[in-house]
């Protein structure tokens, strides 16, 4: 079930994973947007972006909440048509496709879980595993880089 | 008070704090981000684009075509690009001295600042046993179309591609610091020699006098106000220009602030193959475009890649499309189309006092863009590809221009003595005074401007 946070309303929250089900509704290998519970990870990429920003995103997450799935796939696709369209139309889809794809992509290949998951990472599916080496600095094992979910602190 | 005031800490403002505290000047380094360390880089793609850059990750144009990446943090971009170093060369000179009437953009007259550099600078191509499948791929082509390519010089020490380092990690800031960043380079040793920095501290005022330069920001929730004799601009093009349009006395008599925005437009193409091209892995950039006929084409060729969310950005298609494409990112090759534009863009301020970067495409670059896009498509296919994706969305790297230098204040906000005209007190030697776009990555000659700028302060 999701849960508000802290940027988010409860509404939001459920818009989100609707949003991001209607992007990415898994298939045989990766997961649904909402089962990979990436969405509780948002607050990470909310805290930093312009207050403006953000509070027209909540504003779209929350009539979401409400707009049925067939609905949320329409407008995406109906956005990723519009690219190229002219003047203040299609600088207006462009944004939308920047925000929405921009945030929704971003939480899902992350590498970020919710806490009941336990399928598979989307970065194992498509096969990123990257690192670097620096046991000859640190005399340590191999730093693993980029494939680590975030581990929020208080620091953070 | 200080001497000098730097404000930005990237290649510019970390090399003139290094060049004028080695002078023997007081200096303070302002930085708007936060410092991190090798230890303490955000651990994933996600984190570190939105901690390490301007706007949570991305700014956007006025008609959001493209998506510009600002580096906000302690070193600035050069914690998060890719640290090529490249001479500009006679063609980016003949450029400059024709728009600006400045004699000492030529080769001759820049290369002992070059030169210096090339003693300060660690730096070094990728060896060929390590070129990764895709510059492989990349050289190929190259090869069949009778293009010309060379090796990407690196500023890097030792990245330990032997023992399986993947170099885009660093676009998140390098675990080794074996990127040589101002971050780990001039700052550093800058601050050994009594360089005092100040970082989360965003400057959002500015208020000249005849014999000083007040600025002022917010510093982790506190107002603080910095006083230097001497004030170095060296927060890009956005930074430069927003903070002296925001200080209407001064920007009210700057008639060419704000324009001569340029950038590289730069656009993806990805090749689908049969085998795996793991262009993530190893050395992300290793070889180049150098090719006469496509420089006078006015286009920049690359072989890059990208981490899992930007390419997912990238490519088209939602639903299960796109879940199809990313399953195929092992199998992707990459050329980066980029182009030289026309310095006609401009870089305003709302009500809110937010940056508005408009970069309209002329005509002629997006001939360009369709030409440069024509040429990576049969270069993929020349080596194999089964598919082509072209991507629609752009980036605007390198961001230039906006305090663009020259002899004329009509035209021009920065003297050739790197003075802002009308305000001696005021300094900028980074991408900002760029007047054109070179189409050359602009890091080693900004590297270089700001040396000769320093030397310049010393002398005053």
């Amino acid at each position: 079930m999701a849960l508000p946070t802290r940027h988010l309303s409860r509404s939001a929250r459920i818009g989100l994973d609707k949003l991001g089900d209607a992007l990415l509704p898994g298939d045989e290998d990766l997961p649904a947007f909402s089962e990979l519970g990436c969405g509780d990870h948002i607050d990470t990429v909310l805290d930093e972006m312009p207050a403006s920003d953000r509070d027209s995103l909540k504003v779209l997450l929350t009539v979401c909440r409400y707009l049925p799935n067939f609905a949320l796939v329409g407008l995406l696709a109906g956005i990723e048509r519009g690219t190229n369209l002219p003047g203040p139309l299609g600088t207006g889809v462009r944004f939308l496709r920047m925000g929405i794809k921009g945030l929704l992509l971003t939480l899902y290949y992350s590498g970020n879980k919710g806490a009941s998951y336990t399928g598979r990472n989307p970065l194992d599916v498509i096969g990123y595993h990257v690192s670097v080496y620096t046991a000859d600095i640190d005399g340590a094992e191999t730093a693993v880089r980029q494939t680590e979910p975030i581990r929020e602190t208080a620091a953070n | 008070m200080y001497d000098f005031a730097i404000v930005g800490s990237g290649v510019s403002g970390g090399r003139i704090a290094e060049e004028l505290t080695s002078g023997g000047a007081r200096c303070v380094l302002i930085e708007a981000g936060k410092k991190f360390d090798r230890h303490s880089f955000p651990p994933n793609e996600m984190a570190s684009s939105t901690k390490m850059f301007w706007g949570g990750g991305i700014e956007i144009s006025k008609d959001a075509r493209f998506g510009f990446l600002r580096g906000k943090c302690l070193g600035g971009t050069s914690v998060v690009n890719q640290a090529d170093l490249d001479r500009f060369d006679e063609f980016a000179w003949n450029a400059w001295r024709s728009r600006t009437g400045i004699d000492y953009f030529s080769t001759a007259e820049m290369a002992p600042y070059y030169d210096y550099l090339d003693g300060c600078v660690a730096s070094g191509p990728i060896p060929p046993e390590h070129y990764n499948r895709n510059a492989k791929l990349f050289t190929a082509a190259f090869e069949k179309r009778g293009y010309h390519w060379q090796p990407i010089l690196r500023s890097q020490t030792d990245c330990r591609l032997d023992m399986g380092s993947d170099c885009i990690v660093c676009l998140g800031g390098c675990p080794r610091d074996a990127k040589q960043s101002t971050l780990v380079g001039c700052i550093p040793r800058a601050v050994a020699k009594g360089l005092t920095v100040e970082t989360e501290l965003e400057i959002d005022a500015l208020r000249y006098a005849s014999d000083h330069v007040t600025l002022a920001g917010q510093q982790r929730g506190s107002r603080q106000e910095v006083k230097a004799r001497k004030v170095v601009l060296a927060a890009g093009t956005f930074g430069n220009t927003a903070l002296l349009r925001k200080s209407t006395e001064i920007g009210q008599r700057l008639p060419a602030l704000g324009k001569s925005f340029c950038c590289h437009p730069q656009f993806m193409t990805y090749g689908l193959f049969d085998e795996p091209v793991d262009a993530h892995k190893g050395a992300l950039q290793s070889v180049q475009a150098h090719d006469e006929k496509l420089r006078k084409a006015g286009l920049k060729l690359e072989n890059v890649f990208a981490g899992p969310i930007a390419t997912a950005m990238l490519l088209p298609g939602i639903g299960r499309a796109h879940h199809a494409l990313m399953k195929k990112m092992r199998y992707f090759g990459c050329v980066e189309v980029a182009i030289m534009d026309d310095p006609e863009g401009k870089i305003s301020l709302d009500k809110t006092g937010k940056i508005v970067p408009d970069k309209a495409l002329t005509a002629s670059d997006k001939a360009k863009i369709q030409k440069g896009l024509e040429i990576a498509v049969d270069l993929h296919s020349a080596v194999g590809a089964k598919q082509v994706i072209r991507c629609d969305q752009g980036f605007g790297l390198h961001l230039m221009g906006g305090c663009p230098i020259g002899t004329d204040a009509k035209t021009s906000v920065v003297s050739p003595d790197f003075q802002v005209h009308g305000f001696p007190n005021l300094y900028a030697a980074d991408s900002s005074i760029f007047p054109t776009a070179p189409g050359i990555n602009p890091s080693y000659t900004i590297m270089a401007l700001s040396v000769r700028a320093s030397r310049s302060m010393l002398n005053q």
